[in-house]
């Protein structure tokens, strides 16, 4: 407790006049505990900037150089690494198309057929609700290796299951991971199947968001079921339509697994023939790891790196909608 | 006031250790050696080989059941004789150069490796390589030691930087039973290219309208054939020794590049779509393939039921400088290794003449050595014997590259074969891709 400040003592108490003391500064209770956030989430920072931001930040500097691993000399090169990448690499431009291809057809019917499934999981008068959402759950847990490495033998052009089944209603089937126009639809085939049940989750806990009173007030103003699909469930579910696609996209942009390990094989390099199945990311760990050079590998991975965050970014403007009844 | 003060403690305490674990090096899935060095009378090896080595050595080399079973019987041999402990480590060729390359250049890389001889100069290009002391081996005593064709590639600029291992020739393998079916005599080789596509035709089965037997399996192949096969037709190989530019963007590549595609576009013996990415030879649906020496020993343990033999190739080119092309691997030594002494000595004992009949007989390989090539001993077998004739009059593939120079002449086969393109279209392209990539990589000047 802080005294009042006397010259000359007190004269009424007859007490010694008191020394004059600076207030003492103290930690108000939000910024004792704010510091407490970053004292426990320090540990978690620091191994992210260790294990992420640094290395961007080095593969930022290795894009402005000519680095080959080694003892051999880094040349400083400027932008030229990603001037060749954007004006004159087809290799890339090849692996750019395909990966936007990639990303678009398996978004936007992995998304609709998602919200589908779940639309009709949802409803009370479904019989063994459990036993059909585990079915489409279970490729979703399943390794995307294993995964990859089954469908690779289903769309075997001579004995697959797929192009056998399209035999018995008198397709012929086509060459698929051995044909340029049809290995990357292969590709995209699979991961359509393997991630439905991945969205169908995130629009099945939205859905259960959704008040029933909205849709039971919509009925009884005589909205059908399609209006009030469109007019309640849909905005509604906006949140999870978001965080589906914006999940989706980047995820889409990031494609590896799939094509290392479905067009890959002790004969064959991956990428599909003539590159149809090269992404960005398999584009980029080849530019690395065949001439064990970073310099231009990096300059690709920045260019993606910028690509998402801008496509993210214009994603979120879009889509984000708030919406209050 | 005291306890938060020691709970700030706490919490700065646990960063510390997680980061320090984190960055912890550690040595992964390395092998040792099971049994205990002994030093002792008569721990000599073959060849002269001393090794008496109280060091480590790491080695690591691509996966192979049989390679891997070898050495591991080759430790087991060197440690009681003395030798240095051997840390192994058999890597699943898919990850074998990304594991390799980014393990050199963390500085924890092995100590002794296996990599192609066609990328030893780029290897030594970055500074990786250890150049092999003459108290080894001089480069006189290579030269006399070991065959012209597997060493050409180890030497850079006049250093050698490897020891040769793992020798492959391409070679010509007939089922024997779809010959007899078709009409022909599985004993006879192909005098010219035009005898051999006529047979690859005569072998070629359709079943309503798809192939169901193929004439030549031609795709299945690591070192596919047509990677190699221009090669031949080149009196310096693949790349011109001058100018180090590759030499198939000539009359004669385009010949070559134009026989081996059109025994798919034209011919229709085989097709990328049938069995794609499977042995059609091993599954007994294809009448002939091209695969390397080793797979005389594979297709007995996996292709039990194709009765088989095995030929020289055929000329591919009408001016061919050679019957077969060879492929070899090198064990090197890292320049960052500590053991170096250490490091020499394990080569040796891994390449001397008792290892090389080890790896002749149990790992399908085919010596480097001189001296082993005239060993009737070895060659028994006669398919072992057909290798030892092709390895006689091998010239080497001597692309200045592996999986990357690979992939462009992949490229060049999709494009045509797949892709509709002209032959000579697509191979000019592949040529100046490749042209390219050797400058890239600084190896040409």
């Amino acid at each position: 407790m802080s005294s009042p400040v006397r010259s000359g003592g007190d004269a009424l108490t007859g007490t010694a006049p008191h020394r004059q003391s600076r207030p003492r500064r103290r930690l108000t209770m939000r910024t004792r505990r704010t510091l407490w956030a970053y004292a426990f989430l320090s540990p978690a920072l620091l191994l992210f900037g260790v294990t992420v931001i640094y290395p961007m930040l080095r593969s930022l500097q290795y894009s402005f150089h000519r680095w080959p691993l080694g003892r051999a000399p880094k040349e400083f090169i400027g932008l030229a690494n990603y001037r060749e990448l954007i004006t004159s690499d087809s290799a890339f431009h090849r692996a750019v198309t395909n990966t936007l291809f990639f990303t678009v057809a398996t978004v936007l019917p992995t998304v609709l057929l998602a919200l589908g499934v779940a639309l009709v999981l949802n409803s009370r008068n479904l019989r063994a609700r459990g036993f059909f959402r585990t079915v489409y759950f279970v490729p979703v847990v399943t390794s995307l290796v294993a995964v990859s490495y089954v469908w690779r033998w289903l769309l075997e052009p001579s004995f697959g299951l797929v192009n056998t089944a399209l035999g018995w209603i008198g397709v012929d089937g086509p060459g698929w991971l051995s044909d340029p126009q049809w290995a990357l639809e292969g590709v995209v085939a699979m991961t359509v199947w393997r991630d439905i049940g991945y969205y169908m989750v995130i629009f099945l806990a939205g859905l259960q968001t959704i008040p029933k009173e909205l849709n039971e007030a919509a009925a009884l103003d005589g909205a059908s079921p399609w209006q009030r699909f469109r007019r309640v469930t849909v905005p509604l579910l906006n949140p999870s339509i978001v965080l589906a696609s914006v999940i989706g996209v980047i995820y889409g942009l990031q494609l590896f697994t799939q094509v290392y390990v479905m067009t890959g094989s002790p004969s064959k390099l991956p990428g599909g023939p003539l590159g149809s199945t090269t992404s960005v990311v398999l584009f980029i760990v080849q530019s690395a790891f065949r001439p064990l050079e970073m310099g231009y590998p990096s300059a690709a991975a920045m260019l993606l790196f910028v690509f998402i965050i801008i496509v993210t970014m214009v994603q979120l403007k879009l889509l984000q909608r708030k919406f209050d009844y | 006031m005291q306890r938060k003060s020691v709970g700030a403690m706490v919490t700065v305490t646990l960063a510390a250790v997680t980061i320090s674990a984190g960055g912890s090096v550690h040595s992964g899935n390395a092998h040792r050696s099971s049994a205990p060095p002994t030093t002792g009378e008569g721990s000599a090896v073959a060849s002269g080989v001393a090794p008496i080595d109280n060091g480590g050595v790491s080695h690591w080399q691509h996966q192979s059941d049989a390679r891997a079973a070898i050495v591991e019987g080759f430790i087991s041999s060197y440690g009681e004789a003395g030798g240095a402990d051997i840390e192994f480590e058999s890597i699943p060729y898919s990850d074998y150069f990304v594991r390799l390359g980014a393990a050199l250049e963390a500085g924890s890389g092995p100590c002794v490796m296996q990599i192609p001889a066609n990328i030893m100069a780029e290897f030594q290009a970055r500074g990786q390589l250890a150049a092999m002391p003459e108290e080894v081996m001089t480069a006189e005593q290579m030269e006399s030691t070991f065959t012209p064709a597997s060493i050409e590639l180890l030497d850079v600029d006049g250093q050698y930087f490897g020891v040769p291992t793992d020798v492959q020739t391409l070679l010509l393998f007939y089922n024997d039973d779809l010959f007899e079916a078709a009409g022909l005599d599985p004993t006879r080789d192909f005098e010219t290219w035009e005898e051999f596509r006529e047979a690859a035709v005569a072998l070629t089965e359709m079943e309503d309208g798809s192939l169901s037997q193929a004439g030549v399996d031609l795709t299945s192949s690591p070192y596919q054939w047509y990677y190699s096969a221009p090669t031949l037709a080149h009196e310096d190989g693949l790349v011109d020794d001058e100018t180090r530019q590759v030499n198939y963007a000539s009359e004669a590549g385009y010949q070559v590049w134009e026989r081996l595609t059109g025994l798919v576009t034209e011919d229709g013996v085989d097709s990328p779509e049938f069995l794609a990415e499977q042995s059609k030879f091993g599954s007994g649906l294809a009448g002939m393939a091209l695969r390397e020496y080793t797979f005389n020993g594979v297709y007995q343990l996996t292709a039990p039921d194709v009765n088989f033999s095995v030929h020289m190739p055929p000329p591919v080119a009408d001016e061919q400088f050679a019957p077969v092309v060879s492929t070899s691997w090198a064990y090197a030594v890292s320049a960052d290794c500590e053991n170096q002494e250490g490091a020499w000595n394990w080569i040796q004992y891994l390449t001397s003449e008792d290892a090389q009949r080890t790896w002749i007989a149990e790992g399908g390989e085919l010596p480097s050595r001189i001296a082993l090539l005239d060993d009737e001993s070895l060659t028994e077998d006669p398919a072992v014997a057909v290798g030892f004739a092709a390895l006689a009059e091998a010239v080497p593939y001597d692309s200045i590259g592996w999986d990357d120079a690979f992939a462009i002449q992949q490229e060049i086969w999709d494009q045509i074969v797949v892709g509709g393109t002209d032959v000579q279209t697509a191979v000019d392209a592949g040529a100046a891709a490749e042209n390219e990539l050797y400058e890239s990589k600084g190896v040409v000047e």
